[in-house]
């Protein structure tokens, strides 16, 4: 996939050699169609040139008239040498000299060094065409072709400077369009290169927007900035989902293994601060379930888990470690105040009713650090020996905490 | 049934077989002579005739050169001609197999047709005429009425004489035609009185007092007809229309 700088050189190469090759062609163009203009040009001067003489000889045929015509017509014409008109045995020549420099043939025009010699027959012309026409002589005239190419450059090269400033001018156009469209991109390329960085934030990204100056490219920011703002909370909500479980809406052992394991214990083994690990089990849970259904079970669970989040700190970490066992972690606590929190939570959930005939009831086994353990970091150790705890209190009648 | 249908189909066969074929030389570039040309060209297809550009039955030929040409070959098939200014000057009246269409009526018949149209009287005319064109003018001007009055250069010799006369017929002379010559006689004509008339169509833009409308349809019907028939009357006379 080719790049957009990439793109912008390539067409911009494109169009200055189509401009270099349209003015080339153009030039040829005009060089050959000046010389068919000249051609004319000369060829038209000619025939009026012929009419006119023919006209006077027909009116007074006197040869000081016509000569002194055709010496008035090369002073008035500053391009005319010359010319010469022959009507039968009479021929009329000024100069002179032309009489012995040149002869016609027929309808030509000739290119000399310094001369065009232009020279066609002159028929007799008559009021009726249905005489037929005869040739009557031939007419020459002799321009100058220094002058008349000198006319023709000028014509030339006006029409390539007028070209030329033509192209000039279009190129400065599409050359400073493409520069605010280049700004706009380039503006458009730093914009998703910040969006791209990890620590980014929406609201300076949203004032970037505004120094776009093409609507488009705006457009397309605020497009990209909505649309990375709505994955930035599927993300958000993803990563919840992964880590909360729905029903008690606790953690689940996810956040265990993954965010604890991975940020909490290092932090715990640098700082070595007190930490508890409570696991609480529901009583007769399976029973409940059973008699009730599993919709009375997922109530009861749902209550636990809101009763819990109400009645821990902030920095305690609930979560729903098996069906229904809850573990929490409770930093900076030892076990006999968070002992406390354990029998607010059973407090709070005896006096729920959930319209099964008696209170819902756990049981709980704690352990902490230092006390049962010597070393930080050793959380896994800790739920086991919470569990081990839990496990007594369910021996010794259920509803109960053990802390040893 | 079957023998009669075999019998209808060769004589289709003989028919097609008998149409003639006809060449068109046209050696007159100019535009009367182009739009004849088109449409005896339309009126032969009509006609069933074959138009081909060699090994024809029947030439037609628009002008004089063409004719001249044909003068001088030996081919043997029938010719009809048409924009030939002085047929008789070429002795085409004798000629066999040379049938025309005049393309300006004879001095007589304008002249009747000029005094019929503006109601005048017979009177002689006067035919300023060349010097080169003196002979064969008097092959047309056969009618004593007609007074050949000669000159050398210009017609402007002529003035003196003319004023002698009513009535001035132009000849197509040439030399009498130059442009300059013929505004100079009409303009003359006109200062002193005189009627200039003509028997060439196209001298109407001159402001001359009567001049013979050529009829061009009825022109290339003449050509049609002279490839179908052979008259006795060699030259058909020019196809005018009434004023």
């Amino acid at each position: 996939m080719k790049s957009f700088r990439r793109i912008l050189f390539l067409q911009h190469a494109i169009l200055i050699l189509g401009m270099f090759l349209f003015i080339v062609l153009s030039s040829i163009f005009s060089s050959k169609l000046s010389l068919e203009y000249e051609n004319k040009y000369v060829k038209q001067i000619s025939s009026i040139l012929a009419e006119n003489l023919k006209l006077i000889t027909e009116i007074y045929p006197n040869r000081y008239l016509i000569e002194e015509s055709m010496r008035r017509a090369v002073k008035d014409i500053p391009s005319l040498n010359g010319m010469c008109l022959s009507l039968g045995l009479e021929k009329y020549c000024y100069p002179e000299k032309l009489n012995l420099k040149y002869s016609c043939s027929g309808n030509e025009i000739l290119h000399n060094e310094n001369e065009i010699v232009v020279c066609f027959p002159v028929y007799e012309e008559y009021a009726s065409q249905f005489l037929e026409k005869k040739k009557e002589g031939y007419f020459l005239a002799v321009f100058n072709r220094n002058y008349v190419e000198q006319v023709r450059n000028y014509w030339f090269l006006d029409s390539l400077l007028i070209s030329v400033f033509f192209i000039a001018f279009a190129s400065l156009i599409i050359t400073s369009i493409w520069i605010d469209i280049s700004v706009d991109f380039n503006k458009l390329k730093k914009f998703i290169d910040d969006l791209k960085k990890p620590d980014r934030a929406f609201i300076p990204l949203e004032k970037q927007i505004e120094n776009f100056k093409i609507e488009e490219f705006k457009n397309v920011a605020q497009l990209i900035v909505k649309l990375a703002k709505e994955v930035s909370h599927l993300n958000e909500y993803i990563k919840e989902l992964a880590i909360t479980d729905p029903l008690t809406g606790l953690y689940n052992r996810n956040y265990l293994n993954i965010v604890l394991q991975k940020n909490f214990i290092p932090f715990w083994k640098r700082e070595k601060f007190p930490l508890t690990v409570a696991l609480l089990d529901i009583d007769n849970f399976k029973s409940l379930n059973d008699i009730y259904g599993h919709q009375k079970g997922d109530e009861v669970l749902r209550k636990l888990g809101q009763i819990i989040r109400n009645s821990i700190r902030e920095s305690d970490i609930p979560i729903r470690f098996g069906g229904e066992e809850i573990l929490i972690i409770f930093p900076s606590s030892k076990k006999e105040e968070a002992v406390k929190a354990v029998k607010r939570i059973r407090e709070n959930l005896v006096k729920e009713n959930f319209g099964i005939g008696r209170p819902v009831t756990f049981s709980s086994g704690l352990a902490d650090f230092p006390d049962d353990i010597t070393v930080p970091g050793e959380l896994e150790k800790l739920i086991k020996l919470a569990d081990e705890r839990l496990y007594i209190a369910k021996n010794r009648g259920k509803n109960r905490d053990i802390l040893d | 049934m079957v023998r009669v249908a075999i019998l209808i189909l060769i004589l289709v066969f003989d028919v097609s077989a008998w149409a003639a074929d006809v060449c068109i030389v046209n050696s007159y570039p100019i535009p009367p002579a182009r739009e004849v040309e088109s449409r005896v060209r339309e009126l032969l297809k009509e006609h069933h005739y074959n138009i081909v550009n060699s090994n024809c039955n029947v030439k037609v030929l628009i002008g004089t050169p063409a004719v001249v040409k044909e003068l001088n070959g030996n081919d043997n098939c029938k010719r009809v001609y048409t924009f030939v200014l002085f047929p008789e000057r070429l002795g085409l009246q004798n000629r066999e197999n040379f049938y025309g269409v005049r393309v300006f009526p004879l001095p007589e018949r304008t002249y009747r047709r000029f005094l019929k149209s503006l109601c005048l009287k017979k009177k002689k005319v006067a035919v300023p005429i060349s010097y080169e064109m003196l002979s064969i003018a008097r092959i047309y001007l056969k009618n004593p009425y007609f007074v050949p009055i000669p000159f050398k250069n210009s017609p402007v010799e002529t003035f003196r004489e003319l004023l002698k006369y009513k009535y001035v017929y132009v000849f197509p002379d040439p030399k009498l035609l130059k442009l300059v010559n013929l505004v100079t006689l009409v303009n003359f004509c006109h200062d002193n009185g005189l009627l200039v008339f003509s028997g060439l169509t196209d001298l109407s833009r001159f402001n001359l007092d009567y001049v013979d409308k050529l009829d061009f349809e009825k022109l290339a019907e003449d050509i049609v007809f002279l490839v179908e028939n052979s008259p006795k009357e060699k030259i058909l006379p020019c196809p005018c229309r009434e004023r």
